[in-house]
């Protein structure tokens, strides 16, 4: 074993890397965090106010058939000469709208689910989570094709669809977390005090539920534009004059040897809106947590 | 004897996002080869960073040694690479943790626990590794070692599981063993049967040991010298006995003047002022000052360092002349504990507020789904129990004896399985909902871990408030004011009723939990092990508030803990339990001077003292606590007691009154 000369102030170097990277990590988080939101802003633009954002008429059609990315075409034109941009802009009110939408339905669902389960133990508790259990066994995918596929094409069916195809997830989770808040020290403090079950639950279970609740809340959206952009893409989607991004991303597929800007680009979209959703949602839970509030 | 271990000069700093902050700070410490060294401290005063530092494993905690040398004979393990440090783990230092429990792996067995860690450092083949096994738990005092090789971490208890700990710890015949609180987790009368193992397998491998706690009890038990460490720093060492009769440091000075005020039967308890400062807001000079009762203008500016007073004597202070005096005068005038063996000053036995009639609670075990299994749990057998108002009544006994379920059952947390629980003429089980909060607000409970006892998104104001919310229609106003009276009835700042929990400290929170306890002017108050998870200076504090508290709010308690000492001084009766029972139940200072159950005389015995000229001992069978489960015949303790004849065997003694208030339940009382 080699002894090195004694008294010189150590520093291992590794220690001092690992610092200089969790520093550096630190500053890119930041950059990240600023280009998420940025990307959040621009698609939210184009929801409120398409006319806005877009360069063309998304139903204008120009004499540019599959044109290639231009000045004039910034993301190519589709087969019947439509402005890809202007398609994405105007579609991403459909793709927001189910993305929150049944992000809310599923989650509220699955919420007071898991915790009625989770608070109230016992029958109800196993009568709940063999449903839920249930629902888990079938794909989400196909859940909601089969509800796409009773109900019909819709935007409203779209959310019911992809909604009710999530919660198990929702449910399970919020009941650990209750499980887990219910046994500490804090319930028993509460209850000893004389507070109702209604004042334990408002106030102390589920204000401790929130954080990670709100982490899968924002996956989930990232996941629902996902699983609608499938069901659009095996023909159960919305099918309007104006496709939503799912949809776009199908018709491009019989063109994809010659114009593959037409599927590149809604998948780029839909790429940056999930990443941007669930980088966005990791600070929040940061945010949520009492120890960084001062 | 040589010297196996010298600490140099050695500082310690975290990085943190803020830059390094300094967590030990140039200290100065010595292991001579076959000695004891105990390292007393507080929480947050850097006594486990400096033993995982010698490891070295501080590198794993993001820490560097930024400065000193650890000589390890004759190798600077500062300077050594971690490939390098390996080699000495294990092999020459050996370590063992607070909690057994969770240092296993409880995917193995003991025995591929113990090989394997033989096997790594040994040239040994595996059968000759399993042979050296279960010579090693031979060694530790295991019984039935074979079928032990066989079983899982789960299947055995704490102090088995602290003893196959320390097997491994000496697979390899270290040099120096590394004890961190090994007996922190552990029930008192395990405690010295692992303290003495220790010491005895010092003396016949002739190690050294670090033992690092935060009990100077245990110090003195084991020590053959004592380094105290204040908020990153030494700030006395020397040798054991000395040490103690006549500490130099105000600040060991204070620390031993608490432990003994527990003994004496003044007003108070002894307290130092103020609690540790965080290690980003540590003063300047001397890191004591602020708490000091000597502190000068020099201490302000200057930090002292540590210099010889008398042989192998170290200090850290300016004034050791003014705080030794100090402290020969306090020894003298020390009250030779007069014991006020008078039961008329207990509180007279006639106002009855709590009436516990031959509760039991029994928690069945699950079965499997085909199974129903008729097995399940004695938490708490039989017991009958009153508690008087103003009186201040303390439950002691070890885990698992079902102090806490009593305490529980009380305030009706859980349902008594049978029997009755009256609270001041109400039977509790038959109230309607409404009457049932309304008597709520006569009782509070105080639970042991204050941070985990509220909600840490509230404000401190918010969680004071939660009772006031609950029974009482207040306008915030009104409530606002409520809350900063009783804040400073506490003892708190009520300018930091806007703070978060995590800004405050553990004696802090643990006031805020009494505020929100006595907020709605309750007679009857649970503490359950109130003060146990407190520091010892912090600890005094908290037991003066609550003694005060009593006297003017005219409280009745239940005071729940393991810590005899602290039951001892603030009980006016104790009862004591184990495995479910309620053994003895006698006037405080008669039950500590002439206990009558040999469980009491075990417990009592077993209890580190402060005079370093009484040894602990443990009285008690080396046998381990029976299940709960599978409860023992005739008495509970006749498997361990020394006194157990064959009636205790087969006839289980009935609780009754063999001197004047003395209850005890033993067919040979002492």
């Amino acid at each position: 074993m080699s002894v090195k000369s004694i008294a010189t102030p150590v520093q291992p170097l590794r220690i001092k890397r690992r610092a200089e990277r969790r520093f550096r990590s630190v500053k890119s988080r930041h950059v990240l965090l600023a280009l998420s939101v940025s990307v959040l802003l621009f698609i939210l633009f184009s929801a409120v106010a398409p006319g806005w954002m877009a360069s063309h008429s998304p139903t204008e059609m120009s004499e540019s058939i599959l044109a290639s990315p231009s000045a004039g075409h910034l993301l190519g034109t589709d087969q019947y000469g439509r402005d890809i941009y202007s398609l994405l802009v105007y579609g991403s009110r459909q793709s927001l709208l189910i993305g929150v939408g049944s992000v809310l339905i599923g989650g509220l669902l699955g919420s007071v689910l898991g915790l009625t389960a989770g608070y109230r133990g016992g029958w109800l508790d196993s009568l709940i989570m063999r449903f839920v259990d249930m629902m888990m066994t079938i794909p989400g995918i196909l859940f909601a094709i089969l509800i796409s596929a009773t109900l019909g094409p819709s935007l409203k069916n779209m959310i019911l669809a992809v909604g009710l195809s999530t919660f198990p997830g929702y449910a399970r989770m919020m009941r650990s977390q209750v499980l887990s808040i219910k046994s500490a020290p804090f319930i028993d403090a509460a209850s000893t005090i004389g507070a109702s079950h209604f004042m334990i639950l408002r106030r102390h279970i589920v204000p401790n539920c929130l954080p990670p609740l709100i982490v899968m809340a924002t996956i989930g959206t990232g996941t629902a534009v996902l699983i609608s952009t499938g069901l659009s893409f095996l023909g159960l989607g919305v099918i309007r004059e104006i496709p939503d991004w799912g949809y776009l991303l199908s018709l491009g597929r019989s063109y994809i040897s010659v114009a593959w800007w037409i599927s590149l680009f809604p998948g780029i979209f839909i790429s940056f809106l999930v990443i941007s959703i669930n980088l966005l949602g990791d600070e929040l839970r940061n945010l949520l947590e009492p120890r960084s509030r001062r | 004897m040589g010297t196996l271990l010298k600490l140099n000069q050695v500082s310690i700093d975290f990085n943190t996002r803020q830059g390094p902050l300094r967590a030990v700070h140039h200290i100065n410490l010595e292991i001579g080869t076959g000695e004891i060294v105990c390292l007393v401290g507080e929480s947050g005063s850097g006594k486990t960073i400096t033993s995982l530092s010698i490891m070295r494993l501080t590198d794993y905690e993001g820490a560097v040694i930024s400065s000193g040398e650890l000589m390890f004979d004759g190798h600077n393990l500062a300077s050594l690479s971690q490939k390098e440090m390996q080699e000495l783990r294990g092999k020459r230092i050996g370590m063992i943790f607070q909690n057994p429990m969770n240092a296993l792996d409880p995917l193995f067995t003991i025995e591929s626990q113990l090989v394997d860690s033989i096997l790594t450092h040994r040239r040994v083949t595996k059968p000759e590794a399993r042979k050296l096994a279960l010579e090693l738990l031979q060694k530790v005092g295991i019984t039935e070692p074979e079928m032990r090789l066989k079983q899982y971490p789960f299947e055995l208890s704490g102090g088995m599981l602290q003893r196959v700990m320390i097997a491994i710890a000496l697979s390899c015949d270290p040099e120096l063993l590394i004890a961190d609180e090994p007996t922190t987790a552990l029930d008192v009368t395990i405690q010295m049967q692992i303290l003495q193992l220790i010491r005895e397998l010092k003396d016949t491998l002739g190690m050294s040991v670090l033992l690092i706690t935060h009990d100077f009890g245990v110090a003195i038990e084991m020590a053959d010298r004592i380094a105290v460490m204040y908020a990153g720093a030494i700030v006395e060492q020397g040798p054991a006995r000395k040490l103690i009769t006549a500490p130099e440091h105000p600040y060991t000075q204070g620390l031993i003047r608490s432990v003994q005020s527990y003994h004496s039967h003044s007003e108070g308890l002894y307290t130092i002022p103020g609690s540790i400062p965080p290690l980003q807001e540590l003063p300047t000079g001397c890191r004591f000052h602020p708490r000091c009762a000597f502190a000068s203008e020099r201490c302000r500016q200057e930090e002292p360092v540590l210099a010889l007073t008398r042989e192998q004597h170290q200090v850290a202070c300016w004034n050791t002349a003014e705080a030794g005096q100090a402290f020969a005068e306090y020894a003298t005038h020390k009250e030779t504990a007069a014991p006020i063996n008078n039961l008329a000053a207990l509180p007279a036995e006639d106002d009855l507020l709590v009436d516990i009639q031959q509760v039991t609670k029994t928690f069945p075990l699950r079965g499997s789904l085909f199974r129903r299994s008729k097995k399940a749990v004695h938490a708490v057998d039989n017991v009958s129990l009153r508690i008087y108002r103003r009186e201040t009544l303390g439950l002691v006994g070890e885990s698992g004896c079902g102090k806490t379920t009593l305490g529980r059952l009380l305030v009706q947390l859980e349902k008594p399985t049978a029997g009755t629980i009256t609270f001041d003429g109400q039977d509790v089980s038959s109230l309607s909902d409404r009457e049932w909060k309304e008597l709520r607000r006569r009782m509070q409970v105080v639970f042991q871990d204050p941070a985990g006892s509220m909600n840490e998104r509230w404000r401190i104001s918010e969680v004071i408030a939660e009772p006031l919310h609950v029974h009482i229609d207040l306008n915030e106003q009104d409530r606002m004011a409520r809350v900063k009276e009783t804040m400073k009835l506490v003892g708190l700042n009520p300018d930091w009723h806007t703070k978060y929990p995590h800004e405050l400290s553990g004696g802090q929170l643990q006031r805020v939990c009494i505020a929100r306890a006595i907020i709605l002017k309750p007679s009857f108050i649970l503490l359950d092990e109130a003060v146990s998870a407190l520091d010892i200076s912090i600890q005094s504090q908290i037991v003066n508030l609550l003694k005060d508290l009593q006297r003017e709010l005219g409280l009745t308690y239940l005071f729940i803990t393991h810590g005899l000492d602290v039951v001892r001084y603030i009980s006016d009766r104790i009862g004591v339990m184990y495995l479910g029972k309620l053994m003895e139940l006698a006037p405080a200072e008669e039950l500590f001077t002439r206990p009558a159950h040999h469980y009491t005389r075990a417990l009592l015995d077993a209890n580190p003292s402060m005079d370093p000229d009484h040894h602990a001992q443990s009285s008690i069978s080396d046998i381990e606590l029976p299940s709960p489960i599978h409860l023992p015949t005739g008495c509970r303790f006749h498997t361990r007691c020394p006194a157990a004849t064959e009636r205790c065997r087969t006839e289980q003694p009935e609780l009754r009154e063999i001197r004047d208030r003395h209850w005890a339940a033993c067919h040979h009382p002492l």
